[in-house]
Formats: C-alpha cells, sequence, structure tokens
C-alpha cells in the first residue's frame, strides 16, 4: 500500500512536471501541445488526490491524511533530485514504483 | 547602507509589498536562522527519542514483550521491597518503543533521596543496571529549552518560532518564482542552484513546515499568552494545571497501613473506558498508606490527540474516584496540535517521514543562510560577513560534530564512571564551541571543508566505537534483528556519507558551490 502511494503520488507529480512547457522542453525538445497539457494536469491531480484514500486504507484516515503530506514530499523532493540528473531518469520511477507496489500487492 | 542606497535607486514601484517582504524574510531569516537550525536538528533527531535513549544505554538488552498487567504487577512487587518514606510512585510501562518499565521514586527527604529513577526489566521487575545517560532526553529538551536557565531557553524558542511563521509568509511572497520554477532544480550553477534547493524544499515540505512550527508554538501556549488562563483562572496557574492535565495535588495521609488494591482489575477498568485502549503510565500517591491513589494514564501512542486520558481510583480499595471529564473543542484542538507536533502516534513508516520532512526544514534553513552570504560574496572582507559566515559553519556543521561527540563520549566513557551525565553533555557544548572557535579563526573556505570531513569522520566513527566498545556492533545487531541499534548505525552511517560527499563536492567545487 505504501509503494502504492508513493507510485501514484511520483507519478502525479511527474505529469503535472511534464505539463510545464519548460520542463517539457527539456525532455523532449518542445513543449505538449495544449490539450495533452490540460490531460496532464488533470491526470497529475487526480493521481496526487487518490493517494490520499490509498493511505487512509493503509494507516486510517486520521494517521493516513498525515502519511500523504509526508509522502507528496518526498515524492516530489525524488522527483525534482532525479530531474536534476536528467529528466531521462526520472522517468524511471514511474516504471519502477507501478512494479513494486504490484510485487508489494500480490505477496 | 547599501541597502538604503539601493531602495533610493529604484524605481518607486518596486518599493512594494515584494520588496519589503524581501526584507523581512532576508534579515529575520538571518537573525534567527541559525537558532532556528539548532531547533530544527534537535527537534527532528527528537522524533527518534526513545530509540537514542536505548543505543545511548547499551546495556538495556533486546527484552521481550509482556502485558501490562505482568509489567504493572512486576514493577509493584519490585517497589514495594522499599517502599519507606514513598510519597509518590510514578511508573511508565514499557511500549512498543522502548521495552523497560521506568519508575520514579518520590521520597520524604527525610528518609531517602527525594527522587530516584529506576529501569526495571518489565516482566521480572528486577532493576536493570545500566550507564547514566540524559540520552535522547537531552536532545529533546535541547530542541525549546535550549539549556537555558529560567524559562529564557522557551521564550527565545517561541520568537525563533513567531520569526519563522512570519519567514513563511514573507517567503512565498519575496521568491515569488517558487510555483513557476515548480520542479526546477539547476546543479553546479553558485548562487542560482543554492536559491533553487531553498525554494525546492521549502515548497514541497510547506504543509510540514507550517505544521511544525505552529504547532510548536502551541505547545509553549501558556508560556507567551498566559492572559487567557490568568482571566479564568484567578486563583492562580496550578488550578489550570489541575483542570488541564487532570493532576491533582495528593491527598492527606492518614497514617494508617493499607495495601494496594490489585492492580489488573483496575487497568481492565480503564482499558474497557478507553474502548481497548492502553494505560501507559501509573501514578501512585502515598502507596501502603489508606489515603493512597491510583491514576491510570493512557498511553499517548494511541491517539492523534496529546490531551491526557486518565482515572483516578482509590488505593486501598479500587473505587474510581474520577475520570478525565470529556473535553471540549478548544481543548480537544490543542490536544490534536500537540500531538502532531510530538508525533508520538506515529508508527515506523510515518515516523521516518516525519524525519525525513525534519531533515528537509533543517536543509530548507541551512541553505537560505548559505544563499544569505554567497549572494553578497563581493563583501566577503567586511567584518559583518565574516561573522555571519563563522556562525553559519558553526550552526550548520559544528552542530552536528557536537551531537556526533555526544555519542562517541556516551561509548567512550566508562559506564559506571561517576556524573558521567554531565560530561556527556559537557562534551557535547565543548565540541560545539571548538567548532565556533575553528570557524571563527580559520579563513571561511578552509572552515567548511575541514568541518565537512570532521563531521563526516566522527559520524562514521560512531557505530566503529560502538563496535569495539558494546556486544552490539552494527555486524551483531543486523544479524539478529535488533533495529533500533542497526537503525542508529545505518543512519549515522548515512549521515557520514553525506558530509563526506558534501565536502568531496565542496573541494572540486571550490569558489562557485560554496
Amino acid at each position: 500500500m505504501i509503494a502504492l502511494a508513493f507510485a501514484l503520488t511520483y507519478f502525479g507529480w511527474a505529469a503535472l512536471c511534464f505539463a510545464m512547457p519548460s520542463h517539457a522542453r527539456s525532455l523532449r525538445g518542445r513543449p505538449f501541445n495544449q490539450p495533452i497539457v490540460v490531460m496532464l494536469r488533470c491526470i497529475g491531480t487526480i493521481a496526487l488526490l487518490v493517494a490520499l484514500p490509498v493511505t487512509a486504507h493503509a494507516w486510517g484516515w486520521s494517521n493516513g491524511t498525515t502519511a500523504w503530506f509526508g509522502i507528496l514530499t518526498i515524492a516530489c523532493l525524488a522527483l525534482i533530485g532525479l530531474f536534476a540528473t536528467s529528466p531521462k531518469v526520472a522517468l524511471l520511477p514511474l516504471v519502477g514504483l507501478p512494479t513494486a507496489a504490484i510485487i508489494a500487492l500480490l505477496r | 547602507m547599501s541597502i538604503t542606497a539601493d531602495r533610493a535607486r529604484r524605481p518607486t514601484a518596486e518599493r512594494g509589498l515584494r520588496p519589503a517582504m524581501a526584507v523581512l524574510h532576508t534579515w529575520g531569516g538571518l537573525l534567527f536562522g541559525w537558532l532556528l537550525f539548532a531547533i530544527f536538528v534537535t527537534g527532528t533527531v527528537s522524533y527518534f527519542r526513545d530509540e537514542i535513549s536505548l543505543w545511548m544505554r547499551p546495556e538495556i538488552g533486546q527484552l521481550t514483550a509482556t502485558t501490562p498487567d505482568v509489567a504493572a504487577d512486576a514493577a509493584l512487587r519490585q517497589l514495594r521491597k522499599n517502599s519507606v518514606g514513598v510519597r509518590r510512585w510514578m511508573i511508565d510501562l514499557p511500549t512498543d518503543r522502548s521495552p523497560v518499565t521506568s519508575a520514579l521514586v518520590l521520597r520524604d527527604p527525610k528518609t531517602g533521596p527525594a527522587a530516584t529513577r529506576l529501569t526495571l526489566d518489565p516482566a521480572s521487575g528486577a532493576p536493570i543496571k545500566a550507564r547514566n545517560t540524559a540520552g535522547g532526553d537531552f536532545l529533546y529538551y535541547f530542541h525549546f529549552d535550549l539549556y537555558m536557565p529560567q524559562r529564557f531557553g522557551r521564550y527565545l524558542t517561541c520568537t525563533a518560532a513567531i520569526v519563522m511563521l512570519v519567514a513563511f509568509v514573507s517567503g512565498v511572497i519575496t521568491h515569488r518564482r517558487i510555483f513557476k520554477d515548480f520542479f526546477t532544480f539547476r546543479p553546479r550553477r553558485g548562487q542560482r542552484s543554492w536559491l533553487d534547493a531553498h525554494n525546492a524544499l521549502g515548497v514541497t515540505a510547506l504543509p510540514f513546515h507550517v505544521m511544525i512550527t505552529y504547532t510548536g508554538l502551541i505547545t509553549l501556549l501558556p508560556l507567551y499568552l498566559p492572559w487567557g488562563i490568568e482571566a479564568m483562572y484567578p486563583d492562580g496557574r496550578q488550578e489550570f494545571v489541575i483542570e488541564m492535565f487532570d493532576d491533582a495535588p495528593p491527598r492527606k495521609t492518614l497514617n494508617v497501613a493499607a495495601p494496594l488494591a490489585p492492580i489488573a482489575p483496575l487497568l481492565a477498568i480503564a482499558s474497557a473506558e478507553w474502548q481497548g485502549g492502553t494505560v501507559g503510565r501509573l501514578v501512585i500517591d502515598n502507596p501502603g498508606d489508606r489515603a493512597a491513589t491510583i491514576r491510570l494514564v493512557r498511553q499517548d501512542s494511541e491517539r492523534i490527540s496529546h490531551a491526557v486520558q486518565s482515572m483516578l481510583f482509590d488505593g486501598s480499595n479500587g473505587a474510581l474516584i474520577s475520570k478525565t471529564p470529556v473535553t471540549g473543542a478548544a481543548a480537544e484542538a490543542r490536544g490534536i496540535f500537540h500531538g502532531l507536533h510530538l508525533a508520538r502516534f506515529s508508527d515506523i513508516w510515518l515516523r521516518w517521514m516525519f524525519f525525513i520532512s525534519g531533515i528537509v526544514g533543517c536543509a530548507m534553513i541551512a541553505t537560505g543562510l548559505v544563499l544569505w552570504s554567497v549572494k553578497r560574496r563581493r563583501n566577503a572582507a567586511n567584518v559583518g560577513h565574516k561573522i555571519v559566515d563563522a556562525l553559519n559553519v558553526t550552526a550548520i556543521t559544528g552542530l552536528p560534530i557536537a551531537i556526533a561527540a555526544y555519542f562517541l563520549c556516551n561509548r567512550l566513557l566508562s559506564a559506571t564512571s561517576p556524573g558521567r551525565t554531565l560530561w556527556e553533555v559537557g562534551c557535547f557544548f565543548a565540541v560545539w564551541l571548538i567548532a565556533g572557535l575553528h570557524a571563527a579563526i580559520r579563513p571561511q573556505r578552509d572552515a567548511w571543508r575541514e568541518q565537512l570531513w570532521i563531521a563526516a569522520l566522527l559520524f562514521a566513527t560512531v557505530p566503529t566505537v560502538n563496535a569495539i566498545r558494546t556486544e552490539r556492533g552494527l555486524a551483531t545487531s543486523l544479524v539478529s534483528g535488533d533495529w533500533v541499534f542497526a537503525g542508529f548505525d545505518l543512519t549515522a552511517l548515512a549521515t557520514a556519507v553525506f558530509f563526506a560527499i558534501s565536502a568531496a563536492h565542496y573541494a572540486r567545487r571550490g569558489e562557485v558551490a560554496a
């Protein structure tokens, strides 16, 4: 559950990040089209919000909300750090985290 | 001086809110930055207060868990053996984080030492011989008391917290690009990198920063806003304390001997009252007398709110005397804020998240302090600038060095040497003072480089010395699944690696990265 929350928040932040023209440019040389930008923003926001019931499921609502803020912070800083290394590296957890989440859920 | 000159040259449009906020943010942040850094570091470390205390008393081995009934019964059996002149027993039952029972015995000074602290085996009640140390409690109290006499430290902490809240608001206005530049960190770009880091660290953990500063202020509320309490309780603060913490003064002794009522049924009553909650603390006044009372206090790790829940029983016949009333909304809100600050409700995952958020806060303050200096590098020869640089080094690397020295001193001093608690604390302050002198004497660049390396070296030494001086080195603790010791040693190593990387980076980048 914790891995799933991290996967969702990281995905959400990444979507919001690439919706910004300057960051998209450093990834692929040019920004995304307006419709894709809107879509990325919606998906990103939804992913961040969906992580809340996930943490609530793992910790209960009061502790889960606290954990949600913590996970938001850590995922965002991880994205910023990886993105500074190279925008492509920042894409790796988009594969790695969901894999970890699936393994953790199946176990 | 240069500020006034700058302002005079600027067009009127720039004399608005933002420049005003920038001045507030820059100078408020600078003046209180060093203190805030120390408060944040010791506070962050205090999330693991119990674990640090356990590491600093390695004689307490890994103990098997017991039920509260067994632990309370065993402790009382042990304490009864020497109950001459006892006024109060305060017994803290073992928790998930701290496996021992700790007891505080308060005596009539005519019959023995006024206060004795005992560490008991939870299953047998036998005293555990462990070295004296202030442990994690020292760092915890330093966090808001600053080890100052009277309440001076607390007033300073309060002021710093208020400045911090001001710095948040003015910071969000000053660093106007934080949202436009969200997700941006441009490394190896000197001043730009420091600004990016300061913004990223500040904004990503902003909910935590605001929560922890505001709730921190709430914990000391009666100190700096006493007038409400004074108006409501004109007869003095004691009545407020009694009502707030349900801690009435003990009844008068009757000098009639009476055995204490069996404890297990009382624990069961309390547990039922709290819908399955557990008793964390027993406060027994006048044990052995007819006027004895037993107060059971709920463990504070079970709910977010830190508001006390307790039940008071007659000690001789076990009859319920009183229980904490249902609190009003304001008291409950205060309890939740206080609880959020202490984070005793957290499980290990949540605790680490708080710890990381705390580190982010420390890093935000540190980058802010460095940014001030980097931005004004052309004035580096000024006396004022030199003082700032020296204080930056003293706070940012000097304090971690002092903390490492505190841990090392715990292992190097003989376990039985008298007054070792004070020696450890003295070592902490002496090393910090030396770090400060070193920062003042050495040129700024050398001071940074040398102290970063020293910090790395000392934190790497902590697990090494632990492995030499105790039987619970990292290899052993990892194999035996002793996570308190393994976690402590691994965290120390990670800290060492962090400082070593910073030092290497600093040496390579030279002036630009400074």
